[in-house]
Order: structure tokens, then C-alpha cells, then sequence
């Protein structure tokens, strides 16, 4: 517990800027989307061992606070795949570290350029189902 | 004599564990990359949510022998690649022996149960739905592709 608390503590004093909040978001982002796995595996096996409960499983994710958790799971993947790509690339080719700055932003970048459409789509999906808002009509 | 000592000494023996597990990221983080972007795209953007039901599930996504074995190796691949990364968080902030020897057990037992409850899941769901269970009635909207 000291050291989470120390690395929480250490992590916001210390400035690693860009390299450090691309390790902090990985992190992040991998730790999060391991929980939603857990979770989503195990309300997918409802549909062979509880059939008449998969329903309930679905209709809690169809919930404004899942719905806003599957848009944060969303960008918690495409960051994770796109950073996780930028490391083994820099790891397979030691050249790129003098890029390692420039690797980083692009990472940003790329991550927001792809979350972009799936946040409208998929949010569209749960104005038109909650509040049955509908913007590409 | 000592340059010539210090010539013979061999490199540190790496943890021949841990680079299996390094590399397993890597590998299983590159073909993670297609597979998951592509299920996120198929189940969650173009359908959604609203559209998934326990027949819509067996009857088109299950039906097909293909998605049971995509999903099979979403599940094993995001799995081992996932419980991987958990451990490495655990041996970063827990410095206590014991404690870290208990988390990570009780993770593989975790790691065991999901694959357990997954692959069961996918080798025994049915080819037809359950009649006992009620069809989902209709949805305002079902796809961006409708």
C-alpha cells in the first residue's frame, strides 16, 4: 500500500511529461480493460449456463453509467493498441528512441483520430436507445 | 590478470521466464491488435448493446463455427495477455512477499475460472436458442447499418 501510495505521490512530482503519462495510460488503460474482460466473460458464459439471466446482464449494460464506461473502454483499447504498438516498434528498433517524443504524440494523435468516429457512433447508439435521440436521421 | 578475468566473466543469465514473458507481450500485443479492434468494431460500433440478446448471440453470431473460434482465441490471447500485465502491476507495488505470493495466486485462480467459464461457454452454447427462453422484442434501433 506505501508503495502505490508512494508511486500515486512520486508520480505526480515527478515531470517524466509525455514518456510518463504514455507509461501512466497504458498502465491505466490495461488495468481497466482487464476488469471489463473479467466482467464481460463472465456475463457471456450466462448465455450456456444461465440463459433466462443473460438478459439482466445486458440491460445493466444498456444503463447510462455502462454506457459511458463502455465509451471510456473504448479509448482505454485504442489507446492501449496504438501505444503498445509504439513500444514493441521502439523495442524492435532501438534507432527510433531519438524519436521516442515525436513516437509519443503521434500515439496521442492516432489514438484520438480513431476514437473520434467510434465515440459518435457508438454514443448516437445510446442517445437513440436512452433518449431515443437521433442524430443521423 | 584481472582484464583477462574480467574477459572470461559470462553476461548476467537473464530470468528465462521473464523473457518468454516479455516476448509473449509483444507477439500476443500485435495479434491482439486486429482481434480486438476488429471485435470492438463488430460488436460494440456497428452493433451495439440494444442489439445483443441471447438470440441474437446463438443465432447469429454462434452459429457460425468461425466467431466461437475467433472468440476462443480473444479469450485466451487478451486473457494470458492481460493477467501477464496484472502481475507485473503486482510485482511494481507490492513489496511484501507474502502478500505479493497471495495476489498472485489468487489471481491465476481468477486467470483459470474465466478461461474455465469462456471456453465452456463457447464448446456448449447450442446451435438453436433455448425455446424456454423469451425472444427479446424489437429495438428502436438495431445497427448503423439498417
Amino acid at each position: 500500500m506505501t508503495t502505490l501510495l508512494n508511486t500515486i505521490r512520486d508520480g505526480l512530482m515527478y515531470r517524466g511529461k509525455e514518456g510518463q503519462l504514455a507509461w501512466f495510460g497504458h498502465r491505466l488503460a490495461g488495468l481497466g480493460t482487464l476488469l471489463f474482460f473479467i466482467t464481460h466473460i463472465v456475463d457471456t458464459s450466462f448465455v450456456f449456463f444461465f440463459p433466462n439471466f443473460y438478459r439482466h446482464a445486458i440491460e445493466l449494460y444498456r444503463l447510462l453509467p455502462f454506457q459511458i464506461g463502455e465509451l471510456l473502454l473504448l479509448l482505454a483499447v485504442i489507446y492501449h493498441g496504438v501505444n503498445g504498438l509504439r513500444i514493441t516498434l521502439m523495442d524492435w528498433k532501438p534507432d527510433l528512441w531519438k524519436y521516442q517524443r515525436q513516437l509519443t504524440w503521434g500515439t496521442f494523435i492516432l489514438t484520438a483520430v480513431l476514437y473520434a468516429p467510434a465515440f459518435v457512433i457508438m454514443g448516437s447508439h445510446a442517445l437513440a436507445n436512452l433518449y431515443n435521440i437521433h442524430l443521423f436521421q | 590478470m584481472t582484464t583477462t578475468q574480467l574477459g572470461r566473466q559470462q553476461a548476467p543469465q537473464g530470468n528465462r521466464f521473464e523473457t518468454v514473458a516479455w516476448q509473449w507481450m509483444r507477439w500476443s500485443g500485435i495479434l491482439l491488435i486486429p482481434l480486438a479492434f476488429i471485435h470492438l468494431a463488430y460488436m460494440h460500433i456497428i452493433n451495439s448493446v440494444y442489439v445483443i440478446n441471447y438470440h441474437w448471440v446463438i443465432e447469429q453470431r454462434w452459429v457460425h463455427l468461425g466467431w466461437r473460434i475467433y472468440d476462443a482465441f480473444l479469450l485466451w490471447f487478451a486473457g494470458l495477455h492481460g493477467f501477464n500485465g496484472l502481475r507485473y502491476v503486482i510485482n511494481d507495488y507490492v513489496a511484501s512477499t507474502s502478500v505479493k505470493r497471495a495476489l498472485l495466486i489468487a489471481s491465476l485462480v481468477l486467470l483459470v475460472l474465466i478461461f474455465f467459464l469462456g471456453t465452456v461457454a463457447l464448446v456448449g452454447a447450442p446451435a438453436t436458442p433455448d425455446p424456454d427462453v423469451p425472444r427479446e422484442g424489437l429495438r428502436l434501433l438495431h445497427s448503423i447499418l439498417m
